[in-house]
């Protein structure tokens, strides 16, 4: 019952921002904007499919996830937006710390695939840690930086959020199967929808509006 | 048994005379109106198959092979006319909506002669319930397409997102099609009708942006 709910809200917040975004974007013919707007209504459509499926059936798709090829599609708009901030000197930065997360996230990629199917957990998480990597990578090298640019550096906080609390999403969804509101999947969903809103009030900053 | 192949040949032959007397775009319209015809009896082939291979029970067949099989078949004439002829936007925006249409035809074709034909209002809302979801499906690749390619390096991870995007809709628009509560099936063949009437401000910003 409580994550029918969240889904819903998840789907809410998701159809909101991507009818948001559009509007944006086709007022002011921003890229980034459209790639975001992409990003949201993936994420939604997938969402919609999967309340709507398991409100229908009551059990899980037999041979194939759509909603999982619609959040995948979302992870790669995710990226997309992602590089398409990255300048020149970003690009050459490198530290050891985004290459340590990095081997983070792959080992619990690797142990996610106890789990789930390979190729769709291997994609998707590949996506992920690719923003996660691309968006530490960012953020460490603004920071570096005399002048600051907040704006970016939120934009890339927003989407290093996302990529954590979706490798908490699913790391929650390992060990705490049982449904109640207790239940810290329940909180990871919560902070995935605040973190869709907060990612759209950060790509609108660093959009060139 | 339903003689889909003789159906396709019977249907298809006035087109390729369309094809051979005309010029310029409404000879590219007639002919993708035609292979949109081909790729929904390709897909009708190709469904069956994964349904044997996967056992699939009918709803899963509908719901989680025939969206995949479809999307893809329909996208393949248009990226092949994209990246060998290098058309404008406008023939390419043609072309995908021509084979869109033609996909729903002959896909409404089949559900006539599998079905009967004597309830109008049903078959209004269903034709064009079906015609809306191709148009629609082939709108999201086929427009998203054009206004992400501006970059080189969107090209293939974009219309790889968005043809999953269309994938999902079209499964969407099945899911609820299936469903045996009226008020839900109506509601699916309804909701690619309202999707275009919400696209065509849209469409007409995209194209002021184009030009």
């Amino acid at each position: 019952m409580y994550e029918i709910i969240s889904n819903m809200l998840q789907l809410i917040v998701g159809a909101g921002c991507a009818i948001y975004s559009g509007l944006l974007a086709a007022r002011h013919d921003n890229q980034r904007l459209f790639i975001l707007t992409c990003f949201y209504f993936t994420l939604a459509l997938g969402s919609l499919y999967w309340a709507f499926y398991l409100a229908v059936n009551n059990y899980s798709p037999k041979i194939f996830y759509v909603s999982d090829l619609s959040w995948i599609a979302s992870c790669l708009f995710l990226v997309m937006l992602c590089s398409s901030v990255v300048t020149p000197e970003e690009r050459r930065y490198h530290t050891i710390v985004e290459w340590i997360l990095m081997a983070v996230l792959a080992g619990l990629t690797a142990y996610m695939l106890l789990w789930g199917d390979y190729l769709a957990t291997i994609t998707w998480h590949g996506l992920l840690m690719v923003s996660g990597y691309l968006s530490t990578r960012g953020l460490l090298y603004l920071r570096s930086q005399k002048e600051r640019v907040p704006a970016k550096e939120k934009f890339y906080l927003a989407i290093l959020a996302f990529v954590l609390i979706e490798f908490g999403l699913f790391l929650s969804s390992c060990f705490f199967p049982t449904g109640d509101l207790l239940r810290p999947y329940l909180w990871f969903d919560q902070a995935l929808t605040a973190s869709l809103l907060f990612l759209l009030t950060t790509t609108k900053k660093v959009a060139d509006l | 048994m339903i003689y889909l192949e003789n159906i396709f040949v019977c249907l298809v032959g006035p087109l390729i005379i369309a094809v051979l007397v005309t010029k310029g775009r409404y000879r590219m319209m007639f002919l993708f109106f035609a292979i949109g015809m081909g790729m929904c009896l390709l897909a009708a082939y190709i469904n069956t198959f994964f349904a044997q291979l996967y056992n699939a029970d009918p709803l899963s067949a509908a719901v989680e092979i025939a969206p995949v099989c479809e999307e893809i078949l329909k996208l393949l004439p248009v990226l092949f006319l994209v990246l060998i002829f290098e058309p404008n936007i406008q023939d390419a925006r043609v072309a995908i909506i021509c084979v869109s249409a033609g996909f729903a035809t002959f896909e409404n074709t089949y559900y006539l002669i599998q079905n009967y034909s004597a309830n109008l209002s049903h078959l209004l809302i269903r034709g064009f319930g079906v015609g809306a979801m191709h148009i629609v499906c082939g709108a999201i690749v086929g427009y998203g397409m054009f206004y992400i390619w501006r970059h080189t390096w969107l090209k293939l991870a974009g219309t790889l997102g968005l043809l999953c995007a269309a994938i999902t809709y079209h499964a969407i628009y099945n899911l609820t099609v299936s469903v045996d509560y009226g008020v839900i099936q109506y509601i699916g063949y309804l909701f690619p009708i309202l999707s275009i009437l919400a696209g065509i401000p849209l469409e007409k910003r995209l194209d002021r942006i184009n030009h």
